[in-house]
């Protein structure tokens, strides 16, 4: 018994110490962190000889523009700077970054040789005191100092991002001109941030709905040339065109590239029914992909080409389906109040982009692919047609303003719901499609 | 035979003489007492067994009658009602009446003197400085570990209190063969109204930690093939062992406070990227720390959970970047602990901040 008392004792005297003491090192658990853009420094690249000395500060300019435009990243201006970088090898002093809070650092030099422009970067943690990645190198003609700029603002999203870039990328869209009441349509093409533009048809028919391929060099889009609407596809760099399904008494629109760029899918209205069909590029009879009265329209692949998702009011109201892509029976995804139209799957596969009408507002929204976690993004009078950013973190689309003297813009969105903004475009524009990376 | 055989026979004999021829069992009868008792009739009995009647109540008091009430008359007539002013003082007829100063003899203050002079930024002496109060400082609550009759008033601040009263004892210079060692004063108990048992106060705060058994050193038996990486592996963890059984700290762990102290600087450089694949990983961090609490030498990326490689290196940059910029000159940790945090590993769960 007195064993027994004393092994007792022993033990409570054992546990005590343990609650008592502390093993191994301190340990914390941090669960809340800030929401807020990362401050970085992007000096004048390095002018190397003296014809590169007008790009030194415009490359850093559209690298800062790209960065900044993200709402990720906050510029440190240059007149806080404490220091210069005057050469692309000198090692940096951190000290000096720190003390203006810089946690990102982009140094640069640029050297032009003829008419070829050599661009070369590092990116430095500036706390850690390090590199991240590699310096990498850029070539290319002086024409195309923009696109290069872009590629090293790509690289340093993805460095602190760990995600692909989307600033060399280009954007396809609807030109709007002119007044509401005799308004002019025609395709145009630009950079992701507006520059560049060029149009692609002129304006004596209503386009709609460009999309590009998986490799952005053609586009397909819906003309009312013939007076009803019709599917084209355009070549980009030749900018020839043809009609893809020219079957008299149909109307065929809405069209989306597969992912292998080989098929596309469209919806044909045949004898006052409108179905969602698949045909090939190479030609033949497209084949139908779903069989019910209702109108079903929007079709979109997912990135994998399983899976399709497209609208139908086969329910009564306007809703999100989703189907195998060779066809078969639809689920039904979107369930919440309001009507759902023009699904766009993500490129990373996760979410699908939407336009909802609730209560007379429109909304931009995403939702996760089985119909889960709806998330509006944007409100507005009329809100719609979502395209993705080729890495899947920003959505661009169409904002109209209310009355007759009302104007189409472009506005982009982060898939967070944060940063929305206008597109700096000249004139009005609808419609935008967003393409792959250049390569 | 013993006499003691004689004695007893005697003995016994007397006893049964005795009992024989005596009157030891010759017992008189023991008195009967008797009790007289009456016989009482059934009617005689019932009316002493019946319980006790309440009073009957008595009805002639007399109760008070209602007067009789004429029927109300609702109000039909009509009567203007006058609204008060709510605005209006009771007395504002006569703070009308009342009249205004009469304003025409004074005079009108002279425009104040513009002195184009620049004021003298001279820091004022030592003096003129001394004239400020000092602030009070503050009042030092110690608790008393004893009840005593009176009160006693209690210790200077900072003073170890003992058992037993001393002098302080102070090392003389010339004794330098037995120097002696010195030795603080110690303050009488101070006294309150409560108790303060050992328990609470008395406990030691910190205790030196038994050393254990140092273990014997395995010797390095040389192995072939892949059970070199193994033993290699098994090495280094048994010497991990030795170091933190080295390490281990002894005394009371930082509070609850002391640590949310550290969680909350370190999270407010937290930068989470919401949209971002890294918000999925969840990475453990660990770095060793100067006593000033600054980081010492690299942070290291202990586990991480949730993501693919490129979406944990991001996370693991930004919890690092989030540890050095708000270190700035030192996370502020009890030095007197420093055993404790000599070690940190913060895990990083942006759990709560998903977009959902």
């Amino acid at each position: 018994m007195m064993r027994f008392l004393a092994a007792l004792l022993m033990g409570l005297t054992v546990l005590g110490q343990m609650a008592y003491a502390q093993s191994g090192p301190l340990r914390i658990e941090i669960t809340d962190g800030v929401v807020e853009p990362l401050p970085y420094a992007v000096p004048d690249f390095v002018a190397e000889n003296s014809a590169a000395g007008g790009y030194a500060k415009q490359l850093a300019q559209v690298i800062a523009s790209d960065l900044s435009g993200t709402g990720l990243f906050r510029e440190i201006p240059e007149k806080a700077h404490i220091a210069k970088i005057t050469s692309f090898s000198a090692p940096v002093q951190f000290v000096d970054w720190k003390a203006i809070n810089a946690q990102a650092l982009i140094t640069g030099a640029v050297s032009v040789s003829g008419g070829n422009l050599e661009v070369k970067f590092r990116v430095y943690d500036v706390f850690a005191g390090q590199e991240l990645g590699n310096g990498l190198r850029f070539k290319g003609t002086v024409e195309g100092w923009r696109r290069m700029a872009h590629k090293v603002a790509d690289a340093v999203y993805s460095r602190i991002t760990g995600e692909g870039g989307y600033f060399d990328s280009r954007v396809v869209f609807v030109s709007e001109t002119g007044p509401k009441s005799d308004r002019k349509k025609r395709l145009a093409i630009m950079d992701y941030d507006g520059a560049n533009l060029q149009y692609l048809t002129d304006s004596s028919s209503i386009v709609l709905a460009p999309r590009f391929s998986p490799t952005g060099d053609k586009v397909l889009y819906t003309s009312y040339e013939t007076g009803f609407p019709q599917v084209y596809i355009l070549d980009v760099g030749s900018v020839q065109r043809r009609v893809l399904n020219s079957e008299a008494g149909t109307m065929s629109f809405a069209p989306r590239f597969a992912p292998d760029g080989k098929s596309l899918l469209l919806s044909i209205t045949r004898d006052g029914n409108t179905d969602i069909y698949r045909m090939s590029l190479a030609g033949g009879a497209p084949k139908r992909l779903t069989a019910s009265p209702a109108i079903d329209t929007a079709p979109s692949f997912s990135p994998d080409g399983s899976k399709i998702v497209f609208e139908s009011d086969r329910s009564g109201t306007q809703q999100l389906y989703v189907m195998p892509a060779a066809g078969g029976e639809p689920k039904r995804i979107s369930f919440g109040q309001g009507r759902y139209g023009t699904p766009v799957w993500s490129p990373r596969g996760d979410l699908i982009a939407f336009t909802k009408q609730n209560k007379g507002r429109f909304h931009i929204g995403v939702m996760r692919t089985d119909g889960s976690e709806e998330r509006l993004l944007t409100a507005s009078f009329l809100d719609e047609g979502p395209t993705w950013a080729p890495n899947g973190r920003v959505i661009m689309f169409t904002r109209e303003t209310q009355g007759a003297s009302g104007s189409s813009a472009l506005y982009s969105v982060d898939v967070s719901g944060r940063n929305l903004r206008k597109v700096k475009i000249t004139g009005g524009g609808s419609d935008p499609a967003w393409s792959p990376l250049q390569e | 035979m013993h006499i003691g055989h004689y004695i007893s026979g005697a003995a016994h004999v007397g006893v049964i003489g005795w009992a024989l021829l005596g009157s030891v069992f010759h017992s008189a009868p023991e008195p009967v007492e008797t009790v007289g008792v009456a016989v009482i009739s059934e009617a005689e009995f019932a009316a002493l067994s019946e319980p006790e009647r309440a009073p009957a109540p008595e009805t002639d008091v007399a109760v008070p009658v209602a007067p009789e009430l004429a029927p109300s008359q609702p109000f039909v007539g009509t009567e203007t009602d006058t609204v008060p002013d709510q605005n209006r003082p009771e007395n504002a007829e006569a703070a009308e009446t009342e009249e205004a100063p009469d304003m025409s003899g004074a005079e009108a203050p002279e425009p104040a003197e513009l002195i184009d002079q620049v004021p003298d930024m001279t820091p004022p002496s030592e003096e003129i400085a001394a004239l400020q109060p000092r602030e009070a400082e503050p009042e030092t609550v110690q608790p008393a570990p004893r009840v005593a009759p009176e009160p006693v008033a209690p210790p200077e601040p900072d003073v170890k209190i003992d058992d037993v009263v001393q002098e302080a004892v102070v090392p003389e210079e010339s004794s330098e063969a037995t120097p002696q060692e010195p030795q603080e004063a110690t303050a009488p108990e101070a006294a309150s109204t409560e108790i303060a048992t050992e328990a609470k106060v008395g406990a030691p705060k910190t205790s030196v930690r038994p050393q254990l058994r140092p273990r014997p050193a395995a010797p390095a038996e040389p192995r072939a093939n892949a059970n070199d990486s193994i033993a290699a592996a098994l090495a280094e963890a048994g010497a991990e062992e030795q170091a933190e059984i080295r390490a281990a700290p002894s005394g009371p762990p930082l509070t609850r406070g002391e640590k949310d102290a550290l969680r909350i600087s370190v999270q407010n450089c937290w930068v989470v990227d919401v949209g971002s694949q890294s918000a999925n990983v969840t990475v453990t961090v660990g770095m060793k720390m100067t006593q000033e609490g600054k980081v010492d030498g690299a942070i290291s990326l202990l586990a991480a959970e949730g993501g693919d490689e490129s979406a944990t290196k991001v996370a693991f940059e930004a919890a690092r970047r989030a540890v050095l910029r708000c270190q700035k000159g030192g996370y502020k940790l009890p030095i007197d602990k420093y055993e404790h945090w000599r070690e940190i590993e913060i895990t990083f769960n942006p759990e709560k901040m998903r977009l959902k």
